[in-house]
Parts: C-alpha cells; sequence; structure tokens
C-alpha cells in the first residue's frame, strides 16, 4: 500500500494535510456563490504548504460535472499549482469494501480515499452523511465555516 | 516544491487564479442561500453515487 509522509511532523508545527470534497469546489468556483469556500481555498492558498490538499479522479470528475467549462479550467490550473491528481484506482478494495458498510459506494470511497491518503481532515458541505459518522471516522471532518473557525 | 521563492510563486499563481475567476463570475454569481446549498449539496452527492453505481456495475 502506498503511503505519503505526514506533513503534521514537519516543521514542529500542525500542519494539515486535507481532502476537500467535490462541493468545496463547486461552491468556490460555481456561479453560486457560497463565501466560506471561497475563503477556504484563499486560506489554504495563504497557509501552502502549512496547509495542503490532495485530490482524486472521482473528485474532479463531479466538479466538472457541476461547473461550466470556463470556471472548470480554472479549477484544474488552481488545484495543478498544489496537487496531482490520484487515480482512483490506488486506493485498495478492502478500504472502500469497509466504508461501504456505513456509506452509499460514492461516500465510501471519499472516505476510503482519505484514509489511504492519511489525511488529518476531510473538508466537506455534506453535513448529512459525513458529519453524522464523523465520531467512527479515522480523520476529523470539517465544514468549510467550523474549518476557518479552528485553523485559519 | 521547497524552496520559499517557488513556494511563493505557487501561492501568487493560485491567487491569481482565484482572483481572476472570481472577477469573472462577478455579476453573474448569485448569493447562495441555505435551502439552495442543501439542494446542491444533494445534487453533488445524487451524481457522485450514480458515477459510482455506473462503475461498480461495469466491473467484471
Amino acid at each position: 500500500m502506498r503511503k505519503y509522509a505526514n506533513p503534521a511532523k514537519r516543521f514542529g508545527k500542525r500542519n494539515l494535510l486535507l481532502v476537500l470534497d467535490s462541493n468545496e469546489f463547486v461552491f468556490a468556483f460555481g456561479e453560486e456563490q457560497d463565501i466560506p469556500s471561497k475563503h477556504l481555498l484563499e486560506s489554504i492558498t495563504d497557509s501552502y504548504p502549512h496547509h495542503t490538499f490532495r485530490i482524486c479522479e472521482t473528485i474532479v470528475k463531479e466538479v466538472r460535472r457541476h461547473l461550466v467549462p470556463e470556471a472548470f479550467h480554472d479549477f484544474i490550473l488552481y488545484v495543478q499549482g498544489f496537487a496531482s491528481v490520484d487515480s482512483d484506482f490506488l486506493v485498495p478494495a478492502e478500504l472502500f469494501a469497509k466504508y461501504q458498510k456505513t456509506f452509499k459506494p460514492g461516500d465510501a470511497f471519499i472516505a476510503a480515499y482519505a484514509e489511504w491518503v492519511g489525511v488529518q481532515a476531510l473538508v466537506t458541505e455534506n453535513r448529512r452523511h459525513f458529519h453524522a459518522h464523523k465520531a467512527t471516522l479515522p480523520f476529523q471532518v470539517f465544514t468549510a465555516e467550523t474549518f476557518l473557525a479552528k485553523h485559519r | 516544491m521547497s524552496a520559499p521563492t517557488e513556494i511563493e510563486k505557487a501561492r501568487r499563481e493560485a491567487r491569481e487564479i482565484l482572483r481572476r475567476a472570481w472577477s469573472r463570475q462577478g455579476q453573474a454569481a448569485k448569493p447562495l442561500g441555505q435551502r439552495r446549498k442543501e439542494q446542491i449539496i444533494e445534487e453533488i452527492r445524487k451524481s457522485r453515487e450514480a458515477l459510482w453505481e455506473e462503475k461498480l456495475a461495469s466491473r467484471p
């Protein structure tokens, strides 16, 4: 299993590796604005590489479905500055199966991906599903607003 | 990417992309109410589930 260095141990500071769910990018780059999601990207940009994020094919595909081409182009340019896109196939099937007991397949995959990457937190506006199960997850779950309140 | 200049360059470019994206949205962008926000979250979630149902169905 491929593992990545935990940035929380670098520099003696509490650095955070994050997965940002597709809804954060759609709200930041889409036509319908959500201010906390925009502030989240600003904050990550300004704090880079203190906080950084990982992204996978599923998230990119979802963002593409919900943005106009020009906005999707901006999104791609933005993420390329900070992260490469991980192939979905890298996530071990057994991790995916573990989360399928709790979530539907799409959410199960995001949870498995976050665990596989070894993130400290998933930032998502999906309160109904991820936030309802956050006590059982090996990473923290925030909305853009709660993340900014705690880590800005 | 570890040299401070490279880090600062990455930050600067990212800020510029955000600035450009948001200034283009400008007047077209609509403020988002809580109800509409919930609808969009659910739309995104449903499309993700559809994508994964399709993916799982096509597995041998």
